[in-house]
């Protein structure tokens, strides 16, 4: 009887564990989880417009800077002399002529590709070895610091850019291979002299969600997460970049850019004038024309009476506009495996770097984005992303192997707005996966759990990214 | 130059009133691969234009200043000027969106020239007749040159311009792509169509970028935002306001006036069937911003051109072009609440 008994409880024990009645617990959707802003900082929408809605509750004031900093955005700007003499002063040597070229839609700028010449949203910074009198980057003699591929007439651009391409495979635990493409940037057509020896560090333009709200996060929040000499052994050991601040004139924490090289957003908008367009701002007076370069020292400017080519009234309404573009609201926050994702994004310690959660301080320059709970997924610090990744070319405290950071919120809607989805710091990596796969240094931590997840696991992973 | 300008003033009414098929998912700026996507809007009518890529332009400081030429433009070179050439060179390959080498601005450049002139003058742009022509008592034109090629410039673009309106005739009329295409779409998706029009200039186009733009620039000579009037070149603004808003006007109440009104079915009255009282705030709102516009349009008539409104104008000093923005804004607003009761979004 009892033997009978016990193989029958066996049996219907087997039954019972049966694949179709043994399932895991999903993970829960978290009410509210879809806002990575408050919902007045935020846009529900999925159209190629998404990254360029303003935030809501602008006041008349407010409204006329959105609308020209905007329209100030997506002009071309023309060479001096002109009749439009409001919107010259163009170079003499450039990147590009609008905002808007490498930053499209307020979004994301394209990597250059095999066999062209240019791109809409590269550019190439350089730098000699040593430091400045700031300890940042030595800019190297002819040159500057970045590469102005183009200029206007009758004055010589700086040189021009071409890439290759090289396939790297790799293979999954699971088996499952994958391939990334590794770039390889040749500089030629130099017009001031060999660049051979030069550190080099290839970028593109980003988009430009949240920024203001970026701004506002106040110092502590971010210098809360260093954790240089990585005394809670996570293998993490993030660090702040201390940067020159042109118009404080000292040394203040570096939260804009690939390498954290810029102190606050208007400094960044007005280094991106004078280094990508050749307009000198009220911040940075002076134009881009470092000797030898003659013919673009000499060459007329569109200063009017001494004032700089943004007028203070213009650098104004492009500052307030970058500060105010609204976060996008998060999509398929109920699918299972976003849901799945996401906990595999804390799992294996992607949000060791790819912070969430903070609560934005006093902020003069748009009161509407203070004491705001945002979460745009970085730390903001500097990390060693390892020797595939590295650019070799030191900013500051940031070394040759160190990037900040990415803020991941937008991510998932560049296909939306600009059609294609490179990522990194060139546009290497095609897709999520391989941003992913690149990871080394520090994120190997991650990476490695990540190559070993089944194939279900890491897509739900890539579909939790792309979700932000 | 007398003769070729009422003409050009007169045909822009006609034109202003169509621009509220603008932003609607239709022929003149639908962005898909479709057959029946003509989108020519850039071709017809693209603004603001660098005018030296065009023709030379004179550099000076300020309005009185002595200056030079300055002159690397198409007219000044060697392409031949054909339709497709001047076609294929505007906004340079998709370059530069202010690289304009075709339709109504290029025209009114070529007729008019720039507006040198302090506002205060009243005067539109000075362009003189010599350009064109050689006068036989003069054998030695001063630093105006190419003649010929500038005649032939503005016979080409404007035999152009001709083709794209026609293009966009065609296609809405009995038998033409798009009036088909039209009247096999589902109701609630043509509804909307019609609705985003009107919503279009309403929120975005009329009042932002041509009103409040316009008033609250600082672009051009002295900084004064002269530059930034839609017609800068002939001073024809009010008329361009006046008629766009006419167009709001013609699509929410069924109406076309040419000689006598002709009128149909209405959003309006189809509002008012589904929700009397939304469709009264509808009316109210219509009313407020045509009236705002009516007083642009008349002070420019009685001797206040437009550019000399928006120079006198600014954030800290509104005025009727700032009034107009805002009621404009308004009904917009209460565009898209009405296109509520009918469950359509605008987004």
């Amino acid at each position: 009887m009892r033997l009978n008994i016990f193989l029958a409880s066996l049996f219907s024990v087997l039954i019972g564990c049966s694949n179709a009645d043994y399932t895991e617990v999903l993970p829960a959707y978290i009410d509210g989880e879809e806002f990575l802003a408050p919902q007045e900082l935020s846009v529900s929408a999925i159209n190629s417009d998404v990254f360029g809605r303003s935030i809501d509750g602008f006041d008349t004031s407010q409204d006329i800077l959105f609308f020209n900093g905007n329209r100030l955005f997506n002009t071309s700007w023309v060479p001096s002399p002109a009749s439009t003499t409001g919107l010259d002063g163009l170079g003499p040597t450039f990147n590009a002529k609008a905002c808007s070229n490498c930053h499209f839609k307020d979004g994301r700028g394209k990597p250059i590709e095999s066999g062209a010449s240019n791109s809409t949203g590269f550019l190439m910074r350089l730098s000699i070895l040593g430091e400045d009198a700031h300890g940042g980057p030595l800019p190297f003699p002819g040159y500057g610091e970045q590469l102005q591929t183009n200029s206007i007439l009758n004055v010589a651009s700086e040189g021009k850019i071409e890439v290759s391409y090289s396939e790297i495979s790799g293979i999954y635990d699971d088996g499952t291979t994958y391939s990334l493409q590794k770039p390889n940037y040749t500089i030629y057509n130099e017009n001031f002299g060999s660049l051979s020896n030069a550190l080099t560090s290839p970028r593109v333009g980003t988009q430009l969600i949240g920024l203001g709200l970026i701004d506002a996060i106040p110092t502590k929040q971010i210098l809360d997460n260093v954790d240089e000499f990585d005394t809670n052994n996570d293998g993490i050991s993030g660090r702040a970049n201390y940067v020159w601040d042109a118009v404080s004139e000292s040394l203040e924490l570096g939260k804009f850019g690939w390498k954290a090289n810029q102190p606050n957003l208007k400094q960044q908008v007005a280094g991106a004038f004078s280094g990508d367009m050749g307009l000198t701002t009220p911040i940075f007076k002076e134009t881009n024309c470092p000797s030898p370069q003659n013919d673009c020292y000499n060459a007329p400017d569109g200063e009017d009476d001494g004032v700089s080519e943004i007028t203070q009234e213009q650098f104004d309404r492009v500052f307030f506009y970058q500060t105010a573009l609204a976060v996008p609201v998060r999509r398929n926050v109920q699918d299972e495996n976003v849901l799945i994702g996401r906990d595999l994004f804390t799992e294996i310690n992607c949000m060791a770097c790819h912070q969430t959660n903070y609560t934005t301080g006093k902020y003069l320059e748009n009161p509407l984005l203070e004491n705001a709970n945002i979460s745009p997924y970085s730390d903001f610090l500097l990390h060693d992303m390892g020797p595939d990744l590295a650019d070799n070319r030191p900013d500051f405290i940031a070394s040759g192997v160190e990037w900040r950071t990415q803020p991941l919120w937008g991510v998932g809607l560049l296909r939306a707005v600009n059609k294609h989805t490179f990522l990194l710091h060139d546009g290497r990596a095609r897709n999520v996966e391989e941003a992913i796969l690149w990871h080394g240094g520090e994120a190997e931590n991650s990476k490695n759990p990540f190559k070993m997840l089944s194939k279900t696991k890491r897509d739900a992973l890539i579909a939790f990214i792309n979700s932000l | 130059m007398n003769q070729q300008n009422p003409s050009w003033l007169e045909a822009r009414d006609y034109y202003g009133q169509t621009e509220v098929f603008r932003g609607s998912n239709g022929p003149v700026d639908f962005e898909g691969d479709e057959t029946w996507a003509i989108a020519n809007e850039g071709q017809l009518n693209a603004w603001p234009l660098n005018e030296a890529y065009i023709d030379y332009v004179s550099v000076k400081n300020g309005y009185t200043g002595q200056g030079g030429i300055y002159d690397n433009s198409i007219i000044a070179g060697t392409d031949a000027i054909t339709k497709e050439t001047l076609g294929n060179k505007n906004e340079d390959g998709g370059n530069d969106e202010k690289a304009i080498s075709t339709g109504w601005h290029a025209i009114e450049f070529l007729l008019w020239g720039q507006d040198e002139t302090n506002p205060a003058d009243k005067i539109p742009g000075q362009r003189p007749y010599t350009d064109y022509v050689i006068p036989m008592e003069k054998k030695n034109v001063a630093a105006v040159n190419n003649h010929a090629r500038r005649g032939t410039y503005l016979k080409v673009v404007t035999e152009l311009l001709v083709d794209d309106l026609k293009d966009l005739v065609d296609t809405w009329a009995e038998g033409g792509a798009y009036r088909d295409v039209f009247l096999a779409l589902d109701e609630n998706e043509a509804l909307k169509n019609i609705i985003l029009g009107p919503h279009f200039l309403a929120s975005e186009e009329l009042s932002f970028e041509r009103m409040l733009a316009s008033a609250t620039s600082d672009v051009g000579i002295d900084n004064s935002g002269q530059e930034d009037e839609h017609s800068c070149f002939s001073d024809n603004t009010h008329r361009d306001v006046y008629m766009n808003a006419k167009g709001i006007l013609n699509v929410l109440f069924g109406e076309y006036e040419d000689g006598g009104i002709d009128t149909g079915a209405s959003v309006y009255e189809l509002v008012k069937q589904v929700d009397p009282v939304q469709a009264a705030k509808l009316k109210t709102a219509i009313d407020a911003a045509w009236a705002a516009i009516v007083v642009v349009d008349n002070t420019s008539k009685s001797g206040t051109p437009y550019d000399l409104m928006i120079v006198n104008e600014s954030e800290q000093n509104p005025g009727i072009v700032l009034a107009g923005h805002y009621a404009l804004k308004t009904l917009g607003d209460v565009i898209t609440e009405s296109a509520q009761k009918f469950d359509i979004g605008l987004e």
